[in-house]
């Protein structure tokens, strides 16, 4: 939900986190969350490589942003410094976003545009996507480059972005509880297949290191040398082929009814399946003398569940009758993800809904703090909801603030 | 070979950049890069400490003395500090600062330091063709020592023939102390601090 910091809510809305959400009672409909980032290619130029204010940090912030429009994109330093001395190398930045790089970061970001209905306990569904994923490592010694300096230093790098659309089948469904297993709640399980076809793939692993020379005595020689080596692939239209693959999410939902309100609880598995990828490979290593690429040639990819996610989630619905206020229902929510290839997330939030309107706060730890505080109306089967949201932005403490609206039908 | 799609070349550039996790963070059109090295611990200690003679009347101490040699100090290969070939070309500044102790055998009044830029293949460096830029010196006492400081600026904008050289990636580096002594002797040098910087302008490396 828009401004609660990034956490699911119980309800069909949220079934494409959990596929049994789509039977528990709640947040009805289907939410749409507008690409009001692809509007900053036309309004700002740090996207274009050629124009003036070009900056690739704020093309990477937004880039992996596309459901925000962001307000202050990380900016690139004015200044970066190298420095060489009997330390051996150490880095300083002036002006712009305050730099991370002494300590592993991840990045995860990418938009889904889900449009799809129901039929009874099946859902289907179209859902376009972009992913994109990355992992930046410095080396054991690289965070005193950024402090007193040091010899050598070494980094890798993982990134990969992908487009797709995927064809979605889910059904949930309530399951037969004795009444006095969940004090007259309800247990739901829910299940969802999707068949992929791949559009574009382009992924990068790379390995980069910087050194300062020694001689055999151990003496700096005055010498700076840097290296990289990796491997580019690209697969899907970007090399005129399509990708294929299926996936599958399985999840359970319960609601258990309290004093207070309604307590729901989740647990899910997404991501598990394979794409099937015709790719084009490059080698590419270089030096501060000269770089090459090499084709490798094009090859078969199957990659099997790169980015599987396991997810808890917890809500609880305090209804106007028991908040004590008429008319007003109090939502408050707490999710986890864990990436079983790395990287957690966790988000918890809540929403004030009078009537038609909402409003809603929330925080996280989503690779960074994010924070946000939002506002929805719905007017019979239609909803708007708009929010200001904030997210620490790749490879630095930097916090952007951006502005994310979504669109709900059929509630 | 198999061509590689402008989008997948992009990304490539962009992770490549990150991996590079410095050239990420310098890639705007609005990041400029300074190089910086503190030379004294590359230097062995006959180009830092040593004694030179000098005549009485103007006479000039030269820095680094031994200036038919070319030493370590002096020659400054940009190539190898890392700056990429193509980057040394848009070099558009640079500033040296020096600290020399002096310990003279006799009075030595008020002075310059002349700062040399010459060709890495050049032997002698103190040529008035090479001459760039002027720092004034203060009184050395005699048998006392003194710490002469001097830092020079210079841009590509004033100093064209100078970057020229600069820009060719390797060159050569002197400062010549010039004043007037009231009678010839010996000179105790300690060069205890030698920095270069050289600065990229905004943009550079990008197309």
């Amino acid at each position: 939900m828009l401004g609660m910091g990034g956490v699911a809510v119980a309800g069909p809305s949220a079934s494409s986190v959990n596929p049994a959400f789509a039977a528990v009672p709640g947040n009805g409909g289907t939410s749409l969350t507008l690409p009001l980032g692809a509007l900053s290619a036309v309004t700002r130029d740090y996207w274009d490589p050629y124009s003036a204010g070009f900056d690739a940090l704020s093309t990477l912030d937004q880039g992996s942003a596309l459901g925000l429009y962001l307000l202050n994109p990380a900016a690139s330093p004015d200044r970066v410094t190298v420095g060489v001395d009997a330390n051996g190398l150490s880095v300083t930045f002036e002006g712009g976003a305050t730099m991370r790089l002494a300590d592993p970061t991840s990045f995860d970001g990418g938009l889904e545009l889900p449009v799809g209905g129901a039929v009874g306990p099946l859902r289907f569904g179209v859902r376009p996507y972009l992913t994109l994923h990355a992992r930046f490592q410095p080396g054991t010694d690289t965070r005193k480059v950024f402090e007193t300096g040091s010899a050598s230093a070494s980094a890798t790098l993982e990134a990969d972005a992908e487009a797709g659309v995927a064809l979605d089948v889910g059904a949930a469904l309530p399951l037969p509880v004795p009444s006095a297993v969940l004090g007259g709640g309800r247990l739901y399980a829910g299940v969802r297949g999707s068949a992929i076809a791949g559009l574009a793939k382009a992924s990068a692993d790379l390995k980069g290191q910087i050194q300062a020379e020694q001689d055999s005595s151990g003496n700096y020689t005055g010498n700076v040398l840097y290296s990289y080596s990796g491997t580019l692939s690209q697969g899907g239209l970007l090399n005129g082929t399509v990708g294929y693959g299926a996936q599958a999410a399985l999840g359970v939902a319960a609601t258990v009814p309290s004093e207070i309100g309604t307590v729901t609880l989740g647990a899910s598995v997404r991501h598990l399946g394979v794409m099937i990828w015709t790719v084009d490979q490059t080698r590419v290593q270089g030096d501060q003398a000269s770089g090459s690429s090499t084709s490798l040639g094009t090859s078969q990819q199957v990659e099997w569940a790169r980015h599987v996610t396991v997810d808890a989630d917890v809500a609880l619905a305090v209804p106007a009758a028991n908040l004590g206020v008429p008319g007003m229902d109090l939502l408050l929510a707490a999710d986890g993800t864990v990436d079983l290839s790395g990287g957690f997330a966790a988000h918890m939030g809540t929403e004030l809904r009078f009537g038609p309107f909402a409003v809603r706060a929330g925080a996280g730890y989503q690779d960074g703090l994010r924070l946000g505080v939002g506002a929805g109306v719905r007017t019979g089967p239609v909803g708007l909801d708009v929010a200001l949201t904030s997210h620490r932005s790749p490879f630095t403490d930097h916090q952007a603030y951006g502005v994310a609206a979504s669109l709900g039908f059929g509630f | 070979m198999t061509q590689t799609h402008p989008l997948a070349r992009t990304l490539a550039a962009l992770a490549l950049m990150a991996s590079l996790a410095l050239l990420l963070a310098g890639c705007s059109r609005h990041t400029a890069l300074t190089v910086r090295a503190d030379l004294i611990p590359f230097l062995d200690s006959a180009s830092t400490q040593t004694t030179v003679p000098y005549t009485g009347g103007t006479t000039t101490i030269d820095l680094p003395p031994n200036s038919s040699q070319p030493t370590a100090g002096t020659l400054v290969d940009l190539n190898n500090v890392g700056v990429p070939t193509d980057a040394i070309r848009t070099i558009d500044g640079l500033a040296l600062d020096f600290a020399v102790t002096i310990t003279p055998d006799s009075d030595i009044d008020p002075g310059t330091a002349t700062l040399f830029i010459a060709p890495a293949s050049e032997t002698d460096i103190f040529q008035s063709g090479y001459e760039v830029a002027q720092v004034t010196i203060p009184t050395l006492p005699a048998t006392l020592s003194t710490t002469v400081t001097g830092a020079f600026q210079l841009d590509a904008q004033h100093h064209a023939e100078a970057f020229t050289r600069i820009q060719s990636g390797s060159f050569r580096l002197g400062v010549a102390l010039q004043a007037s002594a009231s009678s010839g002797g010996q000179a105790q040098l300690d060069l205890t601090h030698l920095e270069v910087a050289v600065s990229l302008p905004p943009g550079w490396g990008l197309p």
